[in-house]
């Protein structure tokens, strides 16, 4: 049978000669001028079609690899991708020619808060289990590594003001990234603050900060507005995230 | 309550109120804006609340340079259940207010965070996105619902079922969007691309017609034909044509639908060397058992089928087709396959011919599977061999749908009767699950 040889042949995993797509075609009868033009036709539920895509043409200098496309509805159990391919000729239990990783190299874990600076660069909170805000490049696409990941304890909330610093909204409160450092500048939180559970986050053109505070089950729901940060050093860092809390108060 | 702010260009504080987070369905979902300088306990300046606005637990909220709002819909699951969606505020709304627009851009999956930039580009933090649901990060261009580009393991796909691959290697996919008729779209990928990242356009929108794109297929200029399992005029699905090259929020050049043209959930869609076009019904016939109605070139609107397999009205019990929830198509040839996804077969049928009208004909061989676990997809490689797809193992998840893990079996050209496959592509490391749609095409554009 013509057209068991793409089994059986091991050096024609996933290529078919344009001769022996000739020579079947021959055999089996349908290399006629209406069947080429029908031919030329694709779908997941039509025959041939793409095989004989790869029609000889005087300007072809190669032919593509021919592969099995397959869609999968379901990503469980296995976190499957959308659309598999495998070499035609395949068989038994082989990995698709796909070659993301399993996992994500993004950093993404459920983000909530998205923010944009002046470069073009995003950045992301991601949930509590990653703890993180991570940032990319303008150019970044796809699967993508994060530029930085800047450890940040259950973020919501992003927002940048025009310097570059990166507000951050969490259950503690309201922490201040100074822009290019991995380290908190400045920490709004505690009782006099009247943050409780914060969510989303502004910056106006004069460093105000604006805060929708979520509350808790006893409904504090507001909007707090906040003075601009005042940013410490890093070597003043970590006195200053002990010193501050409580400060500033809201206007609120 | 509060889930999202932003600050209009002209200072105004704008909030979206998330009230169905808090699990009390008496408390409203709102936009509420505030006058700059904004203290203590003010009431706001407007207030969009209620039945017209379409705000389902709203989370991020933006505003653009003209001052319309754009709020992220269905951060989580409300009990009316919705879509996920942007809806889009004309600048001074207020009250009861109608959305000037609403959105549901490819990839957005539980939108949180919004922002827009200075020229009008969306950007979306979704939190489920992905095929790994870790969450995605999609850009949109202004007035596009395609997104210009993904960061995440997110291909704007999600449940896909048809795919076809034309002989430049570009794919294309019918994506069904886990049920919500307003984010059904084709996707189109560039060659070798393997669908991976953004696409490079997409069908999509409320103009296009889509309404649970199954089958799909091009015909040799590029054209693209879909069979739509549901919408069309009487509500049993169509067929929508597209010119080549089509994409964003287009209307199709045609479309079959209505009571003459026999279509009853039509899946599977292909064409014959004449043009003719064949379409699956899964639940077709006088027995709705399952139909395959034949169309000549260039049909358009409520237009009969020159054929039909099926059997015959008021005669059930009389049925010699065997057709049981079929999906497939037709061979250059003109044999046709389909598989019967109820039936656990696949059955080839001799070519059309000169046949018209009711055609009640059995089929010239039938291969059975035993385990009855096709899932519907079918193709032929060039020497007529027949590959279809199939759940090896089916776990079926308590309120919603089952997730199988898949596997391709391959029959050789010719088979009939309960034979076992030359070769299965199964187990473990081929990353197949309940698989729909399988096609042949090139892995790259072919070099010239």
């Amino acid at each position: 049978m013509a057209g068991s040889a793409i089994f059986s042949h091991p050096s024609a995993r996933g290529e078919v000669s344009l001769l022996t797509v000739f020579l079947i075609l021959a055999s089996l009868g349908i290399w006629t001028r209406d069947c080429c033009a029908g031919a030329s036709t694709a779908s997941a539920t039509q025959p041939i079609a793409a095989t004989v895509s790869a029609t000889p043409s005087a300007t072809s200098t190669a032919v593509p690899k021919l592969a099995l496309f397959v869609t999968n509805s379901d990503y469980l159990p296995l976190g499957s991708r959308p659309v598999t391919v495998y070499p035609l000729g395949s068989s038994g239990n082989i990995a698709p020619l796909s070659t993301e990783t399993g996992t994500s190299q993004t950093g993404l874990y459920h983000p909530s808060g998205i923010a944009r600076d002046s470069k073009g660069n995003l950045y992301a909170t991601n949930g509590s289990s990653v703890d993180s805000v991570t940032v990319y490049s303008a150019s970044a696409v796809g699967d993508s590594r994060p530029l930085a990941t800047i450890k940040a304890s259950d973020p919501q909330g992003i927002a940048l003001d025009s310097m570059g610093n990166i507000y951050v909204t969490s259950r503690g409160g309201i922490t201040v990234f100074a822009a290019g450092e991995g380290f908190a500048s400045a920490n709004i939180g505690g009782d006099a603050t009247g943050l409780s559970n914060p969510t989303g986050i502004a910056v106006d053109s004069s460093g105000k900060i604006y805060v929708a505070n979520y509350g808790d089950q006893d409904g504090a729901y507001s909007v707090l507005v906040f003075r601009p940060a005042v940013m410490a050093t890093s070597s003043r860092a970590q006195q200053f995230q002990e010193s501050a809390r409580g400060w500033p108060c809201p206007w609120a | 309550m509060p889930l999202g702010i932003a600050l209009g260009r002209d200072g105004k504080i704008y909030v979206a109120n998330c009230g169905s987070c808090i699990g009390d369905h008496n408390v409203p979902d709102t936009v509420t804006v505030y006058a700059p300088g904004s203290n203590g306990d003010v009431a706001p300046i407007a207030k969009i609340s209620g039945d017209k606005t379409g705000l389902n637990s709203p989370a991020g909220i933006a505003i653009d340079a003209v001052g319309d709002i754009y709020v992220a819909n269905d951060v989580i699951v409300s009990p009316s259940g919705g879509a996920d969606k942007i809806t889009v505020y004309a600048r001074g709304s207020n009250g009861n207010a109608a959305p000037k627009a609403t959105l549901f851009p490819l990839g957005i999956d539980y939108p949180s965070g919004i922002l827009l930039d200075s020229g009008g580009n969306l950007y979306v933090a979704n939190v489920d996105g992905g095929w790994d649901t870790n969450g995605s990060i999609t850009v949109y261009p202004p007035n596009s619902l395609v997104p210009s580009k993904i960061i995440g393991l997110d291909s704007g796909l999600d449940s896909p079922s048809g795919i076809t691959v034309d002989r430049s290697g570009t794919i294309y996919v019918a994506n069904q969007a886990s049920g919500s008729g307003d984010l059904d779209s084709v996707n189109v990928y560039a060659p070798g691309t393997y669908a991976k990242g953004a696409p490079s356009a997409a069908i999509i929108g409320a103009k296009t017609k889509l309404a649970q794109p199954y089958g799909i297929a091009t015909d040799s200029r590029g054209n693209l034909y879909v069979a739509n399992t549901e919408g069309g005029s009487d509500g049993h699905g169509s067929i929508t044509i597209y010119p080549v090259d089509s994409k964003g929020n287009v209307a199709p050049r045609a479309m079959i639908a209505g009571g003459r043209t026999g279509l009853s959930s039509p899946d599977g869609i292909t064409l014959d060397s004449k043009g003719y076009l064949y379409v699956t019904n899964a639940s077709g016939g006088p027995d709705s058992n399952g139909s395959i109605t034949i169309y000549r070139a260039a049909s358009s609107g409520n237009v009969a089928p020159i054929a039909t397999i099926s059997n015959n009205p008021g005669c059930a019990p009389c049925d010699k087709t065997g057709l049981n929830s079929p999906q497939g198509a037709v061979d250059s040839s003109g044999k046709i396959y389909v598989v019967n996804v109820m039936g656990g077969s696949v059955a080839i049928y001799r070519p059309l011919g000169n046949g018209r009208g009711i055609l009640n004909k059995a089929p010239i061989a039938t291969i059975t599977e035993a385990k009855n676990n096709f899932t519907g997809g079918i193709t032929l490689d060039s020497g007529a061999n027949i590959y279809v797809t199939e759940n090896i193992s089916y776990v079926s998840l308590v309120g919603g749908t089952g997730a199988g893990v898949g596997g391709i079996s391959i029959y050789s050209a010719g088979s009939s009767g309960v034979v076992k496959p030359i070769a299965t592509i199964s187990g473990d490391r081929v990353d197949l699950a309940n698989p729909q749609g399988i096609a042949i095409g090139p892995t790259r554009r072919p070099s010239r």
